[in-house]
């Protein structure tokens, strides 16, 4: 697999879009997740300033998007 | 793709511009160097913010406030009297195609609208196109290059490389998957904890379901894989007996309700010993139910819960008891309310601090919320810990008949609860947990020496049979539990797994985003390493220093290094570069870099980036983006605005900008924000005269006097520059309320100077009107009335003369030119020369 890297001709926002392209073959399910919550996690660090409760609150919706996918397992099985 | 330069920015009712009704409108050459000067408290750095504004959103240093200080509340001018603020762009492709003009308007409730009215299909998100890091630069992100650690550097340095965007994002996914972190915030310390307790659990029952099989069936149990089957046989087994059959048949084990069995078994012989017998059984068996105990887990959760306790311990350590805690919560919202307007000053106390009395009482509630993790943390891990719940079934235990007043898991828990629970406690608790083992032991040996005791005086058959039926009910009973808890462990598991899953992938993810991002920084910084090397050498003016970045793989930390150093190499930047040549190679990679992007701005502002740099290296700076950077005399440059309140550098500002033969457009702000108006000295010297006239017409001399000053000034300036009247060195930095008396000064010593040396230029009548009439007019009603501040307002009439004065006293130093025709009227050359 070809190692990933951004093309400096490309917006961040393109070059972010090929990055989530990259993750979903790693795990499409988490991938989702992650692209799901992009807000929440670009708010962690602003201007280079990190804010904790920001990663609290992103790993909280982490948390309530992956037990929504155990419980929908839960439910398939 | 059409690149933009910005060629107009209005702005009103916002940040620091009051401008109501007439907004600070600033025109830009996309052709000139732009420069802004104005002193502190001017409205510059509110230009500035208005520009993030309109491209980002919002403003960074308001963004980070916390929502109790209400940033919202700050963006709108507050003395505006209107819905709100307004700012508008007007923004020039490159392509040729018509100018773009954008709209931003923000209501007072925080509502931002974006509107074009030359009909751009998007006008938001050609804003958001324009939000390049290279579009503005500020001071802040410039200066941490300068002097941060290799990390922090690396931090900064993505800004000036036009990649803070990548640089926060890859922070951002670096905090989410740190370790430690994941580990608190997806809970999987408790949830393995509760995971290892169900499965225990499992394992109990599963021993259970061996034995009482065994008793009942005879046979072994060596397939859990055939537990239905297993089940089946025990019903078989008691159901072949002939008095149970009835009771058995049809039925699985599951349905069958052995209450009636041991009714029924209890009709066919009674007596005492029979029913002590089943006592006896059913008292072996609730013990054997629970298992035998974990000593080395059980030590191994006391240490974890005691670790706990010390860390909560220091935390409490840190707060001063809980009248503290409300009174600094009921400061927090006393100040979150805004009616405190001393922002480092104790309202209890009215003391004056170093800080701002906001972060303290922040940082003094944050370590009560540590406090509070901690309690919660000790909760989970004593309500999922196998040897706590233990404890709990032990002294509930019937056989063990523990007196409920004795009991110290009730106690505990509700201890946890409050937060009060203690080492000694947990120590005392696993102690306990330890005597009542050997007492449940003791109690198991002497039930089943009973037990035995009973058989040999019951008849045998039914003996064996009393014997299998409780055996049998065990089984059911475990059956039951072992499946449930067989659930329970595989949701755990299942929430486990998920959340590791997430582990892998947010850390696998940084990783690859992380290589991505120092590759492509890395690529940066080779692409421009001539670039920023030769601007460096212009800035410095030096040949033998050079400076070398370097970026280690795979990490943030950017070394900077000079590869030359008169000779030698490989030494320490930080150790030998002055703050100048540290600064002049900042600004030489932010130069090199935004030059090479191609983005949709075309346009860089900065906001007082040059003013750590010494006059020479400023000017140096100055030519180069003038001579080389600047679109116009550079085809491919870019589009400068330079927000500036350094008093020399205006000075050159102001040079540049009265020379028409040099590409550079100079605007001066004057004004008394944040209640008056901002307006831009050298476009707006006739529309200022205009609005004088007009608000003393109508009477309003209050509103006219600022503006009255801000005339006078500019005129007086417009002397001294026009006829080239030499100003003392620190005329720039006094006391901007004396600039006038500053003028009238500087004017009066040199034309002195050249009346006593006979070389004036000025004619009898401009020398006499200037010594006996203008001057005096305007020290008389100007000065002694306003500069003081001691004197009352003046009349309307007064004023006008006053702007009068002003317009006669420049025309003292300009004389008809004959020999052009028509005649013009020109200035001075200087004050001994036309």
């Amino acid at each position: 697999m070809p190692v990933f890297r951004f093309d400096d001709s490309n917006t961040f926002e393109a070059n972010w879009s090929a990055f989530m392209v990259e993750l979903e073959a790693v795990d499409a399910g988490m991938a989702a997740i992650l692209a799901a919550n992009k807000d929440k996690l670009a708010a962690i660090v602003r201007q280079g300033e990190r804010n904790s409760q920001a990663r609290s609150t992103f790993n909280a919706a982490i948390v309530a998007a992956l037990d929504v996918l155990v419980a929908q397992a839960g439910g398939a099985s | 793709m059409a690149r933009y330069f910005l060629t107009r920015l209005r702005v009103e009712g916002f940040r620091g511009i009051n401008n109501e009704g007439e907004p600070l409108d600033l025109k830009f050459s996309q052709n000139s160097v732009n420069s802004i000067f104005a002193v502190n408290a001017n409205g510059k750095s509110s230009l500035f913010d208005a520009l993030c504004y309109a491209f980002h959103g919002e403003i960074p240093r308001l963004a980070l406030l916390q929502a109790q200080e209400n940033p919202d509340a700050y963006y709108c001018n507050r003395f505006h009297s209107g819905s709100g603020a307004t700012i508008e762009l007007e923004l020039a492709p490159d392509d040729g195609t018509p100018d773009v003009y954008v709209k931003i308007e923000r209501s007072r409730q925080g509502q931002r609208t974006v509107t074009s009215t030359t009909g751009h299909a998007d006008p938001q998100a050609l804003l958001t196109s324009l939000g390049e890091d290279f579009s503005l630069l500020d001071y802040r992100t410039f200066t941490r290059f300068i002097d941060d650690t290799p990390l922090q550097r690396g931090r900064a340095f993505s800004s000036l490389l036009g990649l803070s965007a990548y640089s926060d994002m890859r922070q951002s996914l670096q905090a989410a998957s740190n370790t430690t972190a994941l580990n608190g915030d997806l809970g999987l310390a408790v949830l393995n904890t509760q995971a290892t307790s169900a499965q225990q659990t499992v394992q109990q029952q599963l021993t259970i379901l061996r034995t009482s099989y065994q008793h009942v069936t005879g046979h072994p149990f060596d397939d859990v894989g055939r537990l239905d089957k297993y089940a089946s046989d025990v019903a078989t087994a008691l159901g072949g007996v002939e008095m149970l059959k009835t009771l058995f048949d049809g039925k699985l084990l599951l349905d069958v309700d052995f209450n009636a069995v041991k009714d029924a078994v209890r009709q066919a012989e009674g007596g005492e010993q029979r029913k002590e017998l089943e006592k006896t059984l059913e008292a072996i068996t609730s013990i054997e139910a629970l298992g035998t105990g974990d000593p080395n887990g059980a030590a191994t959760e006391q240490e974890a819960i005691l670790n706990l306790i010390t860390t909560r311990d220091a935390r409490l350590a840190a707060t001063r008891g809980d009248l503290f805690k409300r009174l600094h919560e009921a400061a927090d919202k006393f100040i979150a309310a805004g009616t405190w307007a001393e922002a480092n000053q104790c309202p209890l106390c009215m003391e004056t601090l170093d800080f701002p009395i906001a972060e303290h009482i922040r940082s003094q509630l944050g370590h009560y919320r540590e406090v509070a993790d901690s309690i919660k943390e000790i909760g989970d891990q004593w309500r999922s810990a196998s040897c706590i719940q233990r404890l709990s079934r032990l002294e509930k235990l019937a056989a063990l008949s523990v007196p409920e007043a004795e009991r110290l898991s009730g106690t505990l828990d509700r201890d946890v609860t409050a937060g009060t629970l203690t080492s000694a406690a947990v120590t005392n608790a696993l102690a306990r947990l330890t005597t009542l083992e050997t007492q449940l032991a003791d109690k198991l040996s002497a039930l089943r020496s009973r037990k035995d005791q009973l058989e040999k005086e019951l008849p045998q058959s039914l003996v064996q049979l009393t014997e299998q039926v409780e055996y049998g009910r065990q089984f059911k009973g475990s059956l039951v539990a072992y499946r449930d808890k067989q659930q329970d462990e595989g949701r755990i598991r299942a929430r486990i797994a998920i959340r590791e899953r997430w582990r892998n992938f947010v850390t696998r993810a940084t990783g690859v985003y992380a290589d991505a991002e120092v590759a492509l920084s890395t690529a940066r910084i080779a692409a421009i390493d001539s670039e920023y090397k030769d601007m460096f050498r212009r800035i410095m003016n030096v040949a033998d220093i050079v400076p070398e970045l370097r970026r280690d793989a795979g990490r943030e930390d950017l070394h900077v290094q000079l590869s030359d150093f008169h000779g030698q190499h490989a030494l320490s930047a930080r150790a030998l570069l002055s703050e100048s040549f540290r600064n002049a190679l900042a600004i030489s990679v932010f130069l090199a870099a935004a030059m090479r992007h191609v983005g949709a701005p075309r346009f860089v502002v900065t906001d007082d980036v040059t003013s750590s740099f010494d006059s020479g290296h400023q000017l140096a700076l100055m030519e180069l983006l003038r001579s080389q950077l600047q679109f116009g005399l550079n085809a491919q440059g870019l589009q400068f605005i330079l927000l500036s309140h350094d008093g020399l550098l205006e000075k050159y500002f102001d040079r540049l900008g009265s020379d028409s033969a040099v590409a550079w457009k100079h605007h001066k702000l004057q004004g008394a924000p944040p209640m008056g108006a901002i307006l831009s000295q050298s476009q707006d010297a006739n529309r200022l005269k205009t609005t004088i006239s007009t608000l003393l017409s109508a009477g309003q001399t209050t509103q006219a006097e600022p503006l009255i000053r801000q005339y006078l000034e500019f005129a007086l300036q417009q002397i001294i520059r026009k006829v080239n009247i030499p100003v003392p060195i620190d005329f720039a930095m006094k006391d901007q309320s004396r600039m006038v008396s500053n003028c009238l000064e500087a004017i009066k010593v040199h034309t002195e100077l050249h009346k006593s040396a006979s070389t004036l230029v000025l004619d009898a009548n401009q020398v006499t009107n200037l010594d006996t009439v203008h001057v005096p007019a305007i020290v008389g009603n100007w000065v002694s009335h306003y500069e003081t501040g001691a004197g009352s307002s003046l009349s309307a009439p007064m004023l006008q003369g006053i702007v009068q004065s002003i317009d006669a006293l420049a025309d003292c130093f300009r004389y008809d030119d004959t020999t052009a025709t028509p005649v013009v009227r020109k200035w001075y050359r200087s004050l001994s020369s036309r």
